[in-house]
C-alpha cells in the first residue's frame, strides 16, 4: 500500500480536527460559522506542508495556520463581523489550547474531561441554561420567552455561568499538569 | 465593561466591544470555555445525527417527530425481534469506538500475499493498541521492527535498535523492503476507514472462540482506496473486534490479506507505546 503524503495528513488532521474546530469555535459565535474557517485552514495546511517540521507536534502547528486564517479575515470588512475577538486575544486563546495539548492523555474527550467535570458540577438550572444556548443554539431572547425571564436577566447570568466553567476548568487544568 | 460583560457583548448580543489589555487574559478565558463548549455541542449534535438504514424508508406521510418516535416503538414492538442483526454502519462504528477507548488491546495478524494466499515473508505481526497509541512487533527477512505510534507522530525501531522518526522517505523503506502493506493494518484505522466510501453490509451472527459476534463486510466503493475489502467480526457484548481480513491491493504489487485476531487485554505499562521501550 502507498501511503501518501496525503493520507498522512488525513491521518494527522483527523486527530486535531477537534482541538481545531474547539479553537476556531473560540472565536465565532456559532458552530457553523467555525466551519468555513476550519475547511479553509486545512487547505492553506495541506498548502503548507513541506514548511512543516516533521519533529515537532502537528496540532500547534495547524492551529498556527488557523490563527493566520482567521488574520486575513480580519483584514476583510464582510468576514471581520463574524469573529469576536481581535488577534492578541486569539493569540491567548490558542495558548490555552497549548495547555490542552499538553495532557498526557490520548482523546480530546480525555483532555476536554475538566469540561466535563465542571457542566456535572453546574446547579440544575445553570445547566438548563448552557443546554439550551449551546446544545439548542437558542439567542437569549428566546431563552428568556422559555423561561419566563428577562432577556437582560438571562444574558447576565450566561455570563456568570461561563465564568464559573472558565473558573472550574483553570482549577482542574492546572492540577491535571496543563498549567501555563 | 468587566470581561464578563465584554464576553456576554461578543457572544450573546450585538457588537464585539473592542478589549482592552486590562480584560484580555479573562476574556480569552472565557472564550476558550465558550469555544470548548461549542465544539462539545456540536460534536454531540454531529454524532447523534448519522442516519440509519431504518430511518431512510420512513414514509413522507408522517410529519411530526414525535409521530415518528410512535411508529418506531411500533415497527420495533411488531416487527423487530431481539435477534435482529444490527446495521454494519452500527457495527462499524462500534467498533471504532471501542477501539478509542483507552485500553491496551493485542492483536495478531498473519500477512498472505497473492490470490492464492501465500504465507508471506512478514508475519506474524503483534498489534498493541490502546487508543491513538499503537505498538507494532514485525518480523521480517531483515530481522525484527518496532513501529511505534500515538495520534501524532510515528516511530520506527530498527532491526540495530536505532530509532527513526517516519518520514516519507522511511514509509518508502519500509514499504519497499519490508512490505507495502504493513502500515496499514492498524484496526483502530481500518474501522475508521469503513465509515465513509464501503459498501458494509451485516452477513451473520457467528461464533468466534465461543463469543458471538455480528459479521460484516465493507466493499470499496471506488477504487483509489488501498483496502478493497474487509470482513470482521465485531463481538455483540462488547464491539471489540475479534478477527477481521483486510484485503489490499497496493499499486505495482500482489494482493494482500491481512488476517487479525483479538489475542488479549493484558494491561502494560504507558512506556509500551514510545519507541525506547523497544531498542536493544
Amino acid at each position: 500500500m502507498e501511503i501518501s503524503a496525503r493520507e498522512v495528513f488525513d491521518i494527522l488532521v483527523r486527530e486535531c480536527s477537534r482541538g481545531l474546530r474547539a479553537f476556531l469555535c473560540s472565536a465565532v459565535r456559532r458552530a457553523e460559522d467555525a466551519e468555513d474557517l476550519y475547511q479553509e485552514t486545512l487547505v492553506a495546511a495541506w498548502k503548507s506542508l513541506d514548511r512543516y517540521d516533521r519533529s515537532r507536534p502537528f496540532a500547534p502547528w495547524l492551529r498556527g495556520i488557523a490563527m493566520n486564517v482567521a488574520s486575513d479575515w480580519m483584514k476583510s470588512a464582510a468576514r471581520r463581523r463574524v469573529l469576536v475577538c481581535d488577534e492578541e486575544t486569539l493569540a491567548q486563546i490558542g495558548n490555552h489550547f497549548s495547555r490542552l495539548d499538553g495532557i498526557a492523555v490520548d482523546t480530546w474527550e480525555e483532555k476536554t474531561s475538566a469540561l466535563r467535570d465542571c457542566l456535572g458540577e453546574l446547579a440544575g438550572d445553570e445547566r438548563e441554561l448552557v443546554d439550551l444556548r449551546y446544545r439548542d443554539g437558542m439567542a437569549c431572547e428566546s431563552i428568556a420567552a422559555r423561561l419566563g425571564k428577562q432577556a437582560e436577566a438571562i444574558r447576565k447570568r450566561l455570563q456568570r455561568v461561563r465564568a464559573q466553567l472558565a473558573m472550574c476548568v483553570e482549577g482542574k487544568l492546572a492540577t491535571a499538569g496543563g498549567a501555563p | 465593561m468587566t470581561p464578563d460583560e465584554i464576553v456576554g457583548a461578543m457572544l450573546d448580543g450585538g457588537e464585539a466591544p473592542a478589549v482592552d489589555a486590562a480584560s484580555r487574559a479573562e476574556v480569552a478565558q472565557r472564550l476558550f470555555v465558550h469555544g470548548l463548549l461549542v465544539e462539545r455541542y456540536a460534536h454531540a449534535r454531529a454524532v447523534a445525527s448519522v442516519p440509519s438504514p431504518s430511518r431512510s424508508r420512513w414514509p413522507r406521510r408522517v410529519a411530526s417527530s414525535m409521530a415518528a418516535a410512535v411508529v418506531v416503538g411500533v415497527f420495533a414492538l411488531v416487527f423487530l425481534r431481539g435477534d435482529a442483526l444490527p446495521s454494519a454502519e452500527a457495527t462499524v462504528s462500534r467498533a471504532a469506538d471501542t477501539l478509542a477507548q483507552p485500553v491496551d488491546r493485542h492483536f495478531v495478524s498473519h500477512v498472505f500475499v497473492g490470490e492464492e494466499r501465500d504465507p508471506g515473508r512478514v508475519g506474524p505481526l503483534d498489534w498493541y493498541v490502546r487508543a491513538d497509541r499503537w505498538a507494532l512487533h514485525v518480523r521480517h527477512p531483515m530481522g525484527e521492527s518496532w513501529l511505534v505510534g500515538n495520534g501524532e507522530r510515528m516511530w520506527w525501531v530498527g532491526p540495530g535498535g536505532r530509532v527513526w522518526p517516519v518520514l516519507p522517505a522511511i514509509v518508502t523503506r519500509i514499504q519497499r523492503e519490508i512490505d507495502p502493506t504493513v502500515l496499514g493494518g492498524n484496526l483502530r484505522d481500518v474501522m475508521r476507514e469503513l465509515k465513509s466510501g464501503y459498501e458494509l453490509t451485516t452477513l451473520a451472527r457467528e461464533d468466534v472462540k465461543g463469543r458471538r459476534a455480528v459479521r460484516i463486510r465493507g466493499v470499496r466503493k471506488d477504487a483509489s482506496r488501498s483496502i478493497a475489502r474487509v470482513e470482521a467480526w465485531v463481538e455483540e457484548a462488547t464491539g471489540l473486534v475479534l478477527k477481521a481480513e483486510v484485503r489490499f491491493e497496493p499499486p505495482n504489487n500482489a494482493v494482500r490479506t491481512h488476517v487479525l485476531e483479538f489475542v488479549d487485554a493484558e494491561k502494560r505499562d504507558d512506556a509500551w507505546y514510545t519507541p525506547e521501550a523497544h531498542r536493544r
